[in-house]
């Protein structure tokens, strides 16, 4: 090899790790992502009491009504929450979806006040103020919405609060050719 | 005697209190049996929790981790082996969770990278370090008219 | 006092900056004769070595060179810099200039921003200052007025407004129910428009809003208070969902203009989008975009064509085919079946949203004038259950059904 070649390679390396960096940035990729792994599986099992007294206790049958459902954990202590809130209303009200909504290390009578407040998205609404519930379904905070389809199947799992973009591109796009 | 001896501990144990690190586990989570506790802990050390980046769930204050580190010690008192524990936190939350990535072929890269980077190196250094002259070439003498003007400055 | 103060503050300044200053400084000379020293230092340093046997003979003679052109170098530097330096005189007119200048221009800003007779601020207990409005009070003061007033569009407005800002600004379902009535007890009310809008971007539906806020835009005077953050909400939320949004350049020349020029701006715009999309017939959301503008420019039949065009590309449904239908209806003249072609918009329309009120009641219309007397009354008597129970409309609807029979 040429020894003057030799001294390039310092500068090769160099340009290799800019480059990649600039990839990074510009590529739009989140390193801090998670990814779930609990697309594309049997959704797990969903038992909850009632968050509105009076109903009965969620179990994972709601889950294989022959109809796609959205599962939505929140908490009213959650800032994100409340800004997607308007898009879950949305969802019930405009496109008639099927919501099951679980209130994620909130009190009850908290989570039960600022749906009030707010207006009510949810056709089935639990709690799951231990979080042992949310640990099988791999949950890492709130705001968290996944889609299962008709044959209870997690089909979609978002890590952060929903946006038009996913509402429109991904959400009801599935909800329509799930019907 | 006695009252010397108290103080004594008092000041060991304020010692210990201080060095001690801040530790995320609450007094509440931990487990009666010591050594059933104690197999928690490493566990716990081995698992990332999953909003915090590079952080274990021992070290975490995260809602989810004080959650994830209950599960372990549920899942241990239950009779679990330490290695059924970590295939439970995988089966919910991916290889992600493991602050340790398991050698697969995907990780191959992260796990050998290093080391070849390394051994490339090195090999370079050496044969480059062969080539080199040993003994540097003798630099030319001064001429007589530097040495005079040599002689002058060292006597100033 | 102050002014002693003053002055020995100053003086304390500019001593601190001068120390440096008037230091003297190593001439090049006294450097020289500090490097001669450790250059003869590492020379005995050296025959040490070879003494001692520790270095061999050929790597001692070629050191033992290359510290003695050190030197050599060093000496002619000396030289060089002895002769610059005895010329820098900017060192000596530094120090006065800089003792100078520091007390003017401070003496200046003083001068200029000092409030020396400014007196002291008093002492005032917290109870003392006017106290600020409870926003729990405030809502609860705007729900009573508004179940007082309940057709009072200004106290609704109030009220959804109050909400919203409990919700920290989401627009939340009873907000949104409160400007609803709000805006049907006065139409075009820009409070509850531009909150309704903000409630449909805040849902996920930009385009809705965007809809909403540009017709507000439009109807809003020149000098209406609301149109700077009108504009600014336009734009951002036209950012984040991706929309084509006009350039400042074009809305500020729009906002110069008087109302009839602001309209043939527009136009030409569209009649511009227009050309563009007879060149080219095949993009889908050209002909979209150019239905909606026709549309809000109140040009009908030719929205209906672009809506048409795109339709043939792919079929359109959801939201865009509720706009198609409104473009049908409204070329219907009053008291008259919608013709063929609307009826085909609004069959489609009402396979897509069973309960969709236009499609009901246009459709109930011209079942009647095809003679299917059953039909119409069908579709109306759905539309009567689906309508509050104070819309205004339904007097009219039971006197159609009235009709049928």
């Amino acid at each position: 090899m040429n020894s003057r070649a030799l001294y390039l390679l310092p500068l090769l390396t160099l340009l290799i790790m800019a480059g990649f960096f600039g990839w990074s940035l510009m590529s739009g990729r989140d390193p801090a992502s998670i990814g779930s792994v609990m697309v594309n599986r049997p959704a797990p099992p969903l038992n909850a009491p009632a968050l509105r007294p009076g109903e009965p206790a969620l179990t994972g049958d709601l889950l294989k009504t022959g109809k796609p459902v959205l599962l939505n954990f929140f908490a009213s202590w959650c800032t994100p929450c409340l800004a997607e809130h308007p898009l879950m209303m949305r969802l019930r009200e405009r496109e008639g979806v099927t919501i099951i909504g679980i209130a994620w290390k909130n009190k009850p009578e908290e989570a039960r006040a600022w749906l009030k407040k707010l207006g009510d998205p949810f056709a089935y609404a639990g709690t799951d103020f231990d979080g042992k519930l949310s640990l099988d379904w791999g949950l890492s905070g709130v705001p968290e919405t996944y889609l299962i389809d008709a044959n209870g199947v997690v089909r979609l799992h978002y890590h952060s609060p929903i946006t038009e973009r996913d509402l429109n591109e991904t959400i009801l796009p599935l909800l329509r050719a799930g019907k | 005697m006695r009252k010397r001896s108290l103080a004594a501990l008092g000041m060991t144990v304020a010692a210990l209190l201080i060095a001690m690190p801040a530790l995320a586990v609450e007094p509440s989570e931990m487990l009666k049996d010591p050594a059933l506790e104690a197999r928690a802990r490493t566990l716990s050390r081995e698992l990332r929790c999953v909003v915090c980046q590079n952080q274990s769930i021992d070290d975490s204050a995260a809602e989810v981790a004080h959650g994830m580190r209950v599960a372990v010690r549920e899942r241990l008192v239950a009779g679990d082996s330490d290695a059924a524990v970590m295939a439970y936190m995988v089966a919910r939350y991916g290889d992600y969770v493991l602050l340790e990535p398991p050698f697969k072929a995907r990780t191959l890269v992260l796990w050998l990278g290093t080391p070849l980077v390394l051994v490339v190196a090195g090999l370079l250094l050496f044969f480059a370090a062969r080539r080199r002259p040993v003994v540097p070439a003798a630099p030319p003498p001064l001429s007589d008219a530097e040495k005079e003007r040599l002689q002058s400055l060292l006597k100033r | 006092m102050l002014e002693f103060l003053l002055a020995l503050l100053t003086t304390a300044t500019v001593a601190l900056l001068l120390v440096p200053l008037l230091k003297p400084r190593l001439t090049a000379t006294a450097r020289l004769d500090n490097d001669l020293a450790i250059y003869r230092d590492q020379l005995a340093e050296l025959d040490r070595e070879r003494a001692a046997g520790t270095l061999p003979e050929a790597e001692a003679t070629a050191a033992r060179v290359e510290i003695e052109r050190r030197i050599l170098v060093a000496a002619e530097q000396d030289a060089h810099e002895t002769r610059r330096e005895q010329s820098a005189t900017l060192q000596r007119f530094l120090s006065p200039a800089l003792c100078l200048a520091i007390p003017l221009i401070a003496l200046g800003i003083y001068l200029e921003i000092g409030r020396p007779g400014l007196p002291s601020a008093p002492f005032v207990p917290h109870a003392a200052a006017p106290a600020a409005p409870n926003l729990a009070d405030e809502i609860a003061a705007a729900k009573k007025n508004a179940a007082e007033h309940p057709d009072d569009p200004e106290a609704l407005s109030a009220l959804g407004e109050a909400l919203t800002m409990e919700a920290d600004g989401v627009v939340t379902q009873p907000a949104f129910e409160a400007f609803t009535r709000a805006l049907r007890a006065q139409p075009g009310d820009a409070r509850a428009i531009y909150y309704l809008g903000l409630h449909e971007a805040q849902a996920g539906d930009s385009p809705a809003a965007l809809k909403r806020w540009r017709a507000l835009e439009a109807q809003s005077p020149p000098e209406a208070p609301w149109l700077a953050m009108l504009r600014a909400e336009i734009a951002r939320v036209s950012r984040e969902s991706g929309m084509p949004v006009p350039s400042q350049d074009q809305v500020e020349a729009m906002g110069r203009l008087s109302p009839e020029e602001r309209q043939k701006t527009i136009r030409t715009m569209v009649d511009g989008l227009a050309a563009r999309m007879e060149a080219n017939p095949a993009d889908r959301d050209g002909w979209l975009r150019l239905a909606n503008a026709r549309k809000v420019l109140g040009d009908n039949p030719r929205a209906s064509e672009a809506f048409a065009k795109a339709d043939a590309l792919k079929p359109v449904d959801g939201q865009t085919l509720v706009d198609w239908a409104e473009a049908e209806v409204r070329q219907i003249p009053p008291g008259m079946p919608p013709p063929a072609s609307a009826v085909k918009v609004l069959e489609r329309l009402e396979k897509a949203e069973p309960r969709n009120a236009l499609a009901l009641f246009y459709l109930g219309a011209a079942s009647l004038a095809s003679g299917d007397k059953k039909a119409a009354a069908q579709r109306w008597k759905t539309l009567l259950a689906l309508l509050p129970a104070d819309a205004p409309i339904r007097a009219m609807i039971e006197e159609k059904i009235k009709e049928t029979e």
